[in-house]
């Protein structure tokens, strides 16, 4: 996540201080085919809605949203509508379920290595006793 | 060699025990208390909103109040609130579950939040609609 995040929410900041709004549509079709995750589609297009929705002070709120995400820190989620808190909720959850699912995958290649191992230590030992 | 062996063997005992931040039937319970209060209040918002709202069709749609006493920005919050709950609670709660480790199977990719005037009837979770 922090990769995309320094990338990927710097460019689109960037991008809507720049460009204003009416170029956002087009130039996220651009940063959503680099994006490799879902949730990081999901980011972009909650970036939208909420400079959509907010204008300006939307720039302000998704600012806020990246560099919490980025510091770890929980959202403060009290300046968003029920639907963006949804959005921002979502991303984060798949973005956890992805991280886990990749935790699960490596710890059981771990397991396995670990098994292997001590099963080994274990015949030695019983070899010496 | 045996002290290495106990050294791997409480090592490992160690990293196995690691994954576990929260007792899991406290957990649960807690993910279900929350769903029970979100889901028993849908059916009001759904009774207010066909009482008291109309629903221009557009995009996006348009809600305004149709009685006194009633406003149309609550009838576009109660709406916004409505098709959120419909579309997303029920996987925001299946993604606390998996996330916490209560399921194995992944709920899938976000899904979309309409915008429609369809009612449809409040979701069925395990919190339960009364």
């Amino acid at each position: 996540m922090t990769d995309f995040l320094k990338d990927g929410g710097k460019t689109l900041i960037d991008l809507l201080k720049t460009q204003g709004i009416p170029a956002i549509t087009t130039s996220l079709g651009k940063l959503s085919a680099d994006s490799n995750e879902p949730w990081q589609k999901a980011l972009l297009k909650l970036g939208v809605n909420l400079v959509s929705k907010h204008g300006p002070e939307g720039l302000d709120l998704l600012e806020a949203v990246v560099a919490q995400l980025q510091s770890g820190k929980s959202i403060d989620l009290s300046a968003l509508s029920l639907q963006e808190a949804s959005d921002l909720l979502a991303v984060m959850q798949r973005r956890e379920a992805e991280t886990r699912n990749q935790v699960a995958l490596y710890t059981q290649m771990v397991v396995e290595a670990l098994g292997k191992v001590l099963g080994t230590l274990v015949s030695i030992l019983f070899k010496g006793l | 060699m045996t002290r290495s062996l106990l050294a791997f063997l409480i090592l490992s005992l160690g990293v196995a025990g690691c994954g576990t931040l929260r007792d899991p039937a406290v957990y649960a319970t807690e993910i279900q208390y929350i769903d029970m209060t979100v889901s028993r209040g849908a059916p009001a918002v759904h009774r207010l909103l066909s009482t008291s709202c109309a629903c221009a069709a557009g995009d996006p749609v348009v809600w305004t109040s149709t009685v006194e006493g009633f406003s149309t920005e609550d009838c576009e919050a109660n709406a916004v609130w409505y098709r959120t709950y419909l579309a997303r609670w029920p996987w925001h709660v299946a993604m606390m579950r998996y996330n916490g480790g209560l399921i194995e199977t992944d709920p899938g990719e976000i899904p979309e939040v309409p915008s429609t005037c369809d009612l449809s009837a409040p979701v069925e979770t395990s919190g339960g609609a009364s």
